[in-house]
C-alpha cells in the first residue's frame, strides 16, 4: 500500500468513476441531492472524529464504533463487489461469501487501526457536485498543522433509501480503483483462490502471546 | 550451604519480582487494552536482550504500525531474529508475510515451507493455514487428505478457524453427505470462542433449525453478536428476524445480549446504540487459539452448493 493511504483520514470504499452524463433525474428519491450527500459526510466524518478523540473509551471500544460507522455510511457490499472487478461473476457463492467476509475484515484492520492517528486534524466540508447520474461527490479537506491540507472526495449514493459511501478519492486517487487494481494482480496470477487466502493473511495476523509458549 | 539459607534463598527466587518479566507484561496488558506506544515501550529494552517472544511481538506492532510507524519491513525482521531463536509463531507470521502481498508478490510455495515448521511444531494457526494451502493446491500439490488431518488436529487443540471450516465441510457436506448436527456443534464450538462467521452461522443454524432445534431467540443473540463484532451481513438477518420475533423473544434476547455485553438495536429497525454496555469491551485482541474473534474465517471452496 503506497505512503498516502496512511496520510488519508478517509475511510475505504469502492466505486467506479462513471462517465458524468448530462441526464440528471433531480427529484427522484433514488438520486441523493449535493445538500444531503454533504449533510451525510458532515455528519459521519463528526461521529468519527468523535470516536478518534473520545480518550473514556478503550482502543477496542472505539473500534467497535468505527465498524458501526463504516457500516452504516459505507456500501461495503458495493465496495467489495467492485474491487472485485470481473472476477466477481467468476467466483464461485462460497467464493464471493468468503471474499465478502475477508474484504470487509480486511478494511476494518486496515483503517481502523490507522485512524487512531488522526486525533487533532480538522477536517471541512467544502462542496459538492453531482457525478454521474446518481452520486454526488462531496469534495473534503483534512487540514493538518503539519502540512498541506489532504483532499478527500467522497463518492455518495443512495442505496436502499440511505445515503452511502461508494468511493473516496484521495488527493486524485480512487481508492476503490487502486484496490481493484491490486487484487486483479493477484488474482490473475494465484486465481481467487489465492486471492483470498492473501486478504486472510491479512486479516489473521494476531495478537502476541501472552504465555510465551510456542501456541496452544 | 546450609538448608535453611537454601531455602529461604529458594522462596526468595519464587516471591522475587523479575522486573523484565513484569514489564512483559505490562505490555501486554498495554496492548490488550489498545495502548500501543506503552506495549512498545515496555517491549523494547526486551528486544534489545534478544528476547524471543519480545521481538515477535515487537514485530507486530511494526507490521501493523500499532503504536509506532507502520514499518513492515522491520516487522519481519524482528519475526526472522525470533524464528532464528525457533520461536514457533514467528514462523508462522512471516509465512503471513509471504502470502499478504505487503512486501512483494504472494509466494505460496514459500509460505507452505514455512507454515510446516510451525504446523510440524503443532502449532494450530499454522496448521489451519496449512491446511487451506494444501487444500487448494495453492504452493504445491493439492492434497485434501492431510488438510483434512490439519483441521481436525487444529480444531481439536481449539483453534476457532478450522472449528468453523469443519463446520462448514459438515453443512455443505464436502467430505460426505451434509451433517447438520456437526456442523452446529462446530458452529457452536467456533462461536464461542469468538469466531464471527461461526457465529452468524450459529444464528443461522438456530434460525432454520439445522442440526438443532429451531429457536429464534438464540438466533437473533447469535445473529446480534456477530454483527456486533463486524460480520458483514449479520445484521441483516437480525432485522429480518427481529421483524418476525413478539416482543417477548426480543425482550428475552436483548437481556441476554446484555448480559454478554453486546450492543443490541433498542427496538427492531434501529441501528445499535454506540454505547457498549459496562463491563464488557469487545475485544479484537486475543492470543492465538484462545477466544480469539478470529476474522476472515473462510470456508474453502470446492462446493458449487449455493451458500444459504
Amino acid at each position: 500500500m503506497s505512503a498516502w493511504l496512511r496520510s488519508c483520514a478517509a475511510l475505504l470504499a469502492a466505486a467506479f468513476i462513471m462517465s458524468t452524463g448530462p441526464v440528471r433525474a433531480a427529484d427522484d428519491p433514488a438520486v441523493v441531492a449535493p445538500d444531503q450527500a454533504e449533510a451525510f459526510i458532515q455528519d459521519l466524518s463528526q461521529k468519527a472524529i468523535a470516536v478518534l478523540r473520545d480518550d473514556s473509551k478503550s482502543e477496542p471500544e472505539r473500534e467497535a464504533v468505527f465498524r458501526g460507522l463504516l457500516k452504516s455510511g459505507f456500501d461495503m457490499k458495493f465496495i467489495g463487489r467492485f474491487v472485485l472487478g470481473v472476477n466477481w461473476r467468476q467466483a464461485t457463492p462460497q467464493q464471493r461469501e468468503d471474499y465478502q467476509a475477508l474484504f470487509n475484515d480486511y478494511v476494518l484492520k486496515t483503517y481502523s487501526a490507522r485512524l487512531g492517528g488522526f486525533t487533532n486534524e480538522e477536517f471541512k466540508v467544502v462542496g459538492s457536485q453531482p457525478a454521474g447520474k446518481r452520486d454526488v461527490m462531496v469534495h473534503s479537506q483534512v487540514l493538518r498543522k503539519d502540512g498541506p491540507p489532504i483532499t478527500a472526495d467522497w463518492r455518495v449514493r443512495m442505496v436502499d433509501g440511505d445515503p452511502k459511501v461508494i468511493d473516496v478519492v484521495v488527493e486524485g486517487v480512487s481508492m476503490s480503483i487502486s484496490q481493484r487494481q491490486e487484487f486483479a494482480s493477484v488474482v490473475q496470477s494465484k486465481g481467487i483462490d489465492g486471492l483470498i487466502e492473501t486478504l486472510r493473511a491479512r486479516v489473521n495476523g494476531d495478537a502476541p502471546v501472552t504465555s510465551g509458549g510456542s501456541g496452544n | 550451604m546450609r538448608p535453611y539459607l537454601l531455602i529461604a534463598s529458594l522462596l526468595a527466587s519464587l516471591t522475587a519480582t523479575n522486573p523484565a518479566h513484569a514489564d512483559f507484561f505490562d505490555g501486554v496488558q498495554a496492548y490488550q487494552n489498545g495502548d500501543y506506544v506503552s506495549a512498545a515501550k515496555a517491549w523494547r529494552p526486551l528486544v534489545k536482550q534478544g528476547k524471543p517472544v519480545a521481538a515477535f511481538n515487537m514485530g507486530i506492532l511494526y507490521y501493523r504500525g500499532l503504536g509506532v510507524p507502520l514499518d513492515r519491513v522491520r516487522g519481519r525482521d524482528l519475526w526472522l531474529s525470533a524464528a532464528e531463536q525457533g520461536y514457533i509463531p514467528a514462523y508462522y507470521e512471516l509465512a503471513l508475510t509471504k502470502m499478504d502481498g505487503y512486501l512483494g508478490r504472494p509466494d505460496f510455495e514459500d509460505a507452505r515451507t514455512l507454515l510446516q515448521e510451525a504446523a510440524n511444531a503443532g502449532y494450530p494457526p499454522a496448521q489451519y493455514f496449512l491446511a487451506n494451502l494444501l487444500r487448494q493446491g495453492l504452493g504445491g500439490d493439492k492434497d485434501e487428505f492431510t488438510a483434512m488431518q490439519l483441521y481436525q488436529a487444529a480444531a481439536k487443540a481449539g483453534n476457532p478457524n478450522a472449528a468453523f471450516t469443519l463446520g462448514e465441510f459438515a453443512r455443505l457436506g464436502m467430505q460426505e453427505t451434509p451433517s447438520p448436527a456437526d456442523a452446529f456443534l462446530w458452529y457452536e464450538a467456533a462461536a464461542m470462542k469468538g469466531q464471527v462467521r461461526a457465529q452468524y452461522r450459529l444464528g443461522w443454524c438456530y434460525q432454520q433449525g439445522f442440526g438443532t432445534e429451531p429457536d429464534p431467540v438464540q438466533a437473533y443473540v447469535w445473529y446480534t453478536t456477530a454483527a456486533a463484532h463486524g460480520h458483514y451481513r449479520a445484521d441483516e438477518d437480525r432485522d429480518a428476524l427481529a421483524a418476525t420475533l413478539t416482543p417477548e423473544q426480543l425482550e428475552t434476547a436483548n437481556t441476554e445480549l446484555m448480559a454478554m455485553g453486546i450492543p443490541f438495536p433498542q427496538s427492531a429497525g434501529e441501528p445499535a446504540t454506540d454505547e457498549l454496555a459496562p463491563g464488557d469491551a469487545i475485544s479484537t485482541v486475543t492470543p492465538p487459539d484462545s477466544a480469539s474473534p478470529a476474522n476472515g474465517q473462510n470456508l474453502e471452496p470446492a462446493s458449487t452448493q449455493p451458500v444459504q
